[in-house]
């Protein structure tokens, strides 16, 4: 029992710092015993993916009879509200192709380094780990797909979170709203840049040690700045929803609702890192050649 | 009655769905910590009370002879402490952590087996809040160590949640088993 216990605390240790060079996403250095559990691991989160899809079949039989017993005309009222949405989108989708493409050209007179997420990845979320304490989900995408720790993960709405852990077919994605997550923000109204702190609760974020003279106000959108480069810039992170600022404190007390929906089950995106200033380039071109094709 | 082996393997695999099961959107976020431990309330039922029910993958653990030198003992702390690291997988948690609680918790129930047999139901549901909640300090405490996780009233609630659910969980195994509890 004691050579168990005693086991047991060398991996604990192990495994946890390895797991925190993975979550840094520095993969690289992992070496030893530390990159042989990280490859265990891998291979055993194949494993629990079918206890987690059992977990989550009720929720998914629930939606299911939704969809069976919807009537006609609510049916065609979807399509009709997403036939309309498609055409707003699509009419959005040709300026941005065309901003873009301006957009690189203009940073490449400027000798600007341009960052454009290279690829996009559709993955499906299949299981919720259960503790309060972390805010995680597991996704149907892992290294086979090209999913690597440090990738961001965004929502229709904005951004979701940060790839921790891949097998090779689920990843194990921690949401922005947790403890453990920070990211590099800025204001979308001023240029204001800022850090987003998680702190567990799955509606609300903090802005971390932000001077009290800071212009902000509620309503405000806060979006990914692109520092670090772990995270594409221009992602709406959340809207400000309360600032309070106190005479015995030098910084303002401020939090944000966040935009993407991070308690639904649904379909992220996963993306890679910005591309290379070549990739950047080619990227322009292409979208300059789409927007003129597209009229 | 059901065949002992597909029984106990129905109970551990219930265990492990229950353990990852999330509750709906509507639920409120505290109801989140009183979930009780589902895998450490299975365990105590097999080593503890039921363990004749060893069929099927189970047999694999234990000798002919139960009353052995210790060798039965020894194999179900070693497989316990390898299962451990599928619950790790399963739950996040760092790689060791609920293989040295499983086996912990065993070793216990499996060294003062014999006096832990004349307990009422009442002091069963004691031993089993007092077990829990020492887990439970353990597994915040490493995961505080390594991932920031703050200390709350979460070992007490999970302990108090498997101290209730244990006598409803037990009788209903029991029954499924045939209404007599053997060891």
């Amino acid at each position: 029992m004691v050579t168990l216990l005693v086991m047991s605390g060398v991996l604990v240790w192990l495994d946890s710092s390895g797991r925190r060079l993975v979550q840094s996403g520095s993969v690289d250095r992992l070496e030893g015993t530390a990159k042989g559990l990280w490859h265990i691991r891998g291979s055993a989160l194949s494993l629990v993916v079918p206890v987690y899809r059992i977990a989550k079949a009720p929720y998914v039989f629930y939606d299911s009879m939704s969809d069976i017993s919807s009537d006609r005309q609510s049916l065609l009222q979807q399509r009709e509200h997403l036939n309309t949405r498609l055409l707003h989108l699509e009419e959005s989708q040709q300026r941005i192709l065309y901003l873009q493409a301006e957009n690189a050209r203009l940073r490449q007179l400027l000798g600007s380094k341009a960052q454009l997420p290279s690829q996009a990845t559709i993955a499906e979320i299949i299981g919720v780990p259960p503790d309060p304490e972390r805010a995680a989900v597991i996704i149907d995408k892992g290294q086979a797909d090209g999913v690597l720790p440090g990738h961001a993960v965004v929502d229709a709405q904005g951004l979701f979170g940060q790839v921790i852990d891949v097998s090779n077919s689920t990843s194990w994605v921690i949401l922005i709203t947790d403890r453990e997550h920070a990211i590099p923000a800025r204001n979308s109204r001023t240029g204001v840049r800022m850090i987003v702190g998680g702190i567990g609760i799955s509606d609300r974020l903090v802005l971390e040690d932000l001077p009290a003279s800071t212009d902000l106000q509620e309503g405000d959108l806060i979006e990914t700045s692109g520092l670090g480069g772990r995270f594409p810039p221009g992602y709406p992170v959340g809207s400000v929803a309360t600032v309070e600022a106190t005479q015995d404190s030098p910084y303002l007390q401020a939090s944000l609702e966040p935009t993407a929906a991070l308690l639904k089950i649904g379909h992220v995106l996963v993306i890679a890192p910005a591309a290379t200033d070549n990739e950047a380039a080619d990227f322009g071109e292409t979208a300059l050649s789409a927007a003129k094709d597209a009229g | 009655m059901v065949s002992n082996g597909l029984f106990m393997t129905a109970l551990i695999a219930t265990s492990l769905v229950f353990s990852v099961f999330h509750l709906p959107q509507a639920a409120p976020d505290w109801l989140g910590y009183c979930r009780p431990e589902w895998i450490l309330l299975t365990l105590i039922l097999w080593v503890q009370y039921i363990p004749a029910y060893r069929g099927g993958l189970f047999a694999l653990m234990f000798t002919k002879n139960a009353s052995d030198d210790g060798t039965t003992a020894r194999r179900v702390l070693v497989v316990l402490w390898g299962l451990g690291f599928y619950l790790d997988t399963l739950l996040g948690d760092p790689f060791g952590l609920n293989g040295a609680i499983c086996a912990s918790i065993a070793f216990y129930l499996l060294r003062f087996r014999d006096r832990l047999q004349m307990q009422t139901l009442l002091q069963q549901m004691i031993m089993i809040f007092i077990m829990i909640f020492l887990a439970e300090i353990v597994r915040t405490y490493v995961r505080n160590s390594v991932t920031g996780q703050p200390w709350g009233l979460q070992p007490l609630a999970v302990a108090g949640s498997s101290m209730l659910f244990w006598p409803l969980y037990m009788l209903t195994a029991e029954r499924l088993l045939g209404g007599q509890r053997r060891t």
